[in-house]
């Protein structure tokens, strides 16, 4: 099994190869007193690729102990897949409508098997989403989504 | 001086009282917390600060901040498990203290440490920092490149694993800040087309999801352990002797003071350095060395005060020169830029009011969490039994209305995410992430200070080596770069 360190080396290089050739695509002006803007995202791009060649370079051969183990990855996937949802939920249905949902079911995710008091946990959700709504929306007077679903609807929850 | 006292006046307004009261309380727990951390606490505060008035802002995340740090060392001593890197030394007599049944004592120890290196080390800082930010306005911008090249490459070289894996993740910060309009002339770097992207990456998501979002994810992944239950009925006082301020002890209490303080001011370091640093000094120093890490009251005060006095040493070089020393303190620089602040000498000149605000509120905010740890004791084993799953469900929520109202956009919500994935990746990697986000503030000033110098001296690159204090710094940062291929001087043998 290859070391995390070689891939990750390698793919890292790799993207600073990447930023370096599409660094070709800034626009820099002519008789310029000054290095202009194409010299920062080059050094940073050489400066991943080299660094990225020397991890790839460096990785020892044995297998190290494991970032996660099999559950752990599932359940990170599972975590990272309900954000996801929770992202899409916020730009379509809004703030009011994805947010009790999600706290529900994250914390639920989260609890990882463990028995809940589900009356506790719809409570929880509840607060939250009216707390923030209260805070951020009347108090600072700053827009929570709305959801463009919803307002292709002509929906406005957001009152 | 009339000014900083002038602050006091502000911050003793019902309102002001009320939110330090509450963030340091907030500082506290998150500090407490294994997993949590005062700098998680802080970025979820961040998107609150949008709508305040910077005073209310700052007041807030400085309590936040200072709350954060000291709180750090209640688990250290109740469960030997430090709530933050800053008190990892702090486990080594506290909790064995605390397991002989003297857990009132360790735990009285640990909180007048916190008072004694945050309140002094700030009353350091509000006297230092106007004379620094003065020696630092005569400095043109070939001495501001070489002092965020020096800072990046600090951070870089001073992180956890390999210099390459430091400096990696400095150059990835790097090329994020370069993500829409360049400094200077405006051109478009990397937007993709892609309208939202021409205002660069934003602060604000990369905070919250490369520190909060990640942290959640992975701690899940990772599976929580329940905390052990600890009974520390019949609190009274701080439990504190004589013996706890005998000769050695003062001297412990002073020369961790020194440290914390300077490695604080040093970019880079900060208290996860410090208080293993001055627990070191303090025991090859000390007359009873071998009663160390068997419950030592030395160990605590060494511990505590110098993590604490970090607090004082890395506000220096934030005030003043507008570089941050760890990632905790680029959010708070962020905070800053966010109310249209430029951070750097000028804002002496330019907010004072607000920059003594800053020193006062930090001092303030040292005597309410002494006075909240006080009275909370008691209560400190609760906080280490609150369900994650709750605590963590509430706050992946706040990230994403944190990271939507700073650009008032999903997409930065997405962007969040990204952040999330890219921690993950670097976790994994081991890359550290403190050069990453200074790279990623610094970044634009450094460029804009290089190319600056390059048109000032018409186009002369020599100019950066032939000014004495951009040549030392420059060095400093090349040497930071190059001592790990040194040869190591053997030691001689007795």
């Amino acid at each position: 099994m290859k070391s995390k360190d070689r891939i990750g080396g390698i793919v890292l290089a790799a993207i600073g190869l990447i930023a370096f050739i599409m660094s070709s695509g800034i626009k820099q002006g002519v008789n310029l007193s000054e290095p202009g803007p194409r010299l920062f995202p080059r050094i940073a791009a050489v400066g991943i690729m080299i660094c990225g060649i020397i991890i790839a370079l460096q990785a020892k051969p044995e297998e190290e102990k494991p970032y996660l183990d099999k559950d752990g990855w599932k359940r990170l996937l599972i975590a990272m897949l309900a954000m996801l949802a929770y992202y899409f939920g916020l730009t379509w249905f809004g703030f009011l409508l994805a947010t009790p949902f999600f706290t529900f079911a994250i914390i639920n995710i989260l609890a990882n098997g463990k028995k809940l008091n589900q009356v506790l946990t719809v409570v929880i959700a509840l607060i939250t989403t009216i707390g923030l709504y209260v805070v951020f929306q009347k108090l600072f007077v700053i827009l929570l989504p709305a959801g463009t679903v919803l307002k292709s609807l002509g929906i406005n929850l957001m009152f | 001086m009339t000014t900083f006292l002038a602050q006091f006046a502000t911050l003793f307004q019902p309102l002001y009282l009320v939110v330090i009261f509450g963030a340091t309380i907030l500082g506290i727990v998150f500090g407490a917390i294994p997993g949590l951390s005062g700098g998680l606490a802080v970025s979820l505060m961040l998107p609150l600060t949008f709508a305040m008035a910077d005073k209310i802002s700052f007041t807030l995340l400085i309590a936040t901040w200072v709350g954060g740090i000291s709180g750090g060392f209640i688990a250290a001593t109740l469960i030997g498990i430090p709530g933050a890197p800053a008190s990892i030394a702090t486990c080594y007599d506290a909790y064995p203290m605390s397991k002989k049944g003297d857990t009132v004592h360790a735990l009285g120890l640990g909180i007048v440490a916190s008072f004694v290196g945050t309140f002094f080390s700030c009353i350091v800082a509000t006297i230092l920092s106007p004379v620094i930010a003065d020696v630092a306005m005569k400095m043109g911008p070939w001495e501001y490149f070489a002092l965020c090249f020096c800072a990046i490459t600090l951070v870089a070289a001073l992180s956890k694993g390999s210099l390459a894996k430091g400096l990696l993740g400095a150059f990835i910060g790097l090329l994020l800040c370069c993500v829409g309009v360049a400094p200077i002339d405006g051109a478009y770097r990397y937007t993709f087309n892609n309208i939202y992207m021409t205002g660069g990456l934003d602060m604000v998501a990369l905070m919250l999801g490369i520190y909060a979002i990640k942290q959640v994810a992975t701690d899940y992944a990772k599976g929580q352990q329940d905390m052990p239950d600890v009974d520390i009925a019949g609190v009274s006082g701080f439990g504190l002797t004589k013996a706890d301020f005998d000769k050695d002890n003062i001297r412990i209490i002073l020369e961790s003071f020194g440290i914390g303080l300077f490695i604080g001011f040093l970019p880079g370091m900060g208290s996860g350095l410090s208080n293993m640093v001055a627990y070191a000094r303090a025991q090859s120093g000390s007359p009873v060395s071998d009663r160390f890490g068997k419950g030592y009251s030395g160990g605590i005060w060494a511990s505590e005060v110098s993590n604490n006095a970090s607090v004082g040493g890395a506000l220096i070089p934030m005030v003043a020169l507008g570089i941050p020393g760890d990632a905790v303190n680029a959010m708070l620089l962020s905070g800053l830029m966010i109310h249209g602040l430029q951070p750097g000498p000028l804002l002496l000149t330019s907010a004072p009011e607000l920059v003594y605000l800053i020193f006062a509120c930090t001092l303030l905010s040292a005597v309410f969490v002494l006075i909240e740890e006080f009275f909370g004791m008691r209560w400190f084993p609760m906080l280490l039994k609150l369900p994650y799953h709750y605590l963590y469900g509430v706050i992946l929520v706040m990230c994403f209305i944190g990271a939507f109202t700073s650009k008032s956009t999903t997409f930065n919500v997405a962007c969040a995410l990204f952040f999330a994935l890219l921690g993950i990746f670097l976790d994994v990697m081991k890359i550290p992430t403190s050069p990453l986000i200074l790279a990623f503030i610094l970044g634009p000033k450094l460029e804009e200070y290089f190319r600056k110098g390059v048109s000032y001296a018409k186009g002369d690159y020599t100019r950066f080596f032939t000014r004495p204090a951009s040549l030392i710094l420059i060095l400093i940062g090349v040497f930071m770069m190059v001592s790990p291929f040194l040869p190591k001087r053997k030691k001689k043998e007795a």
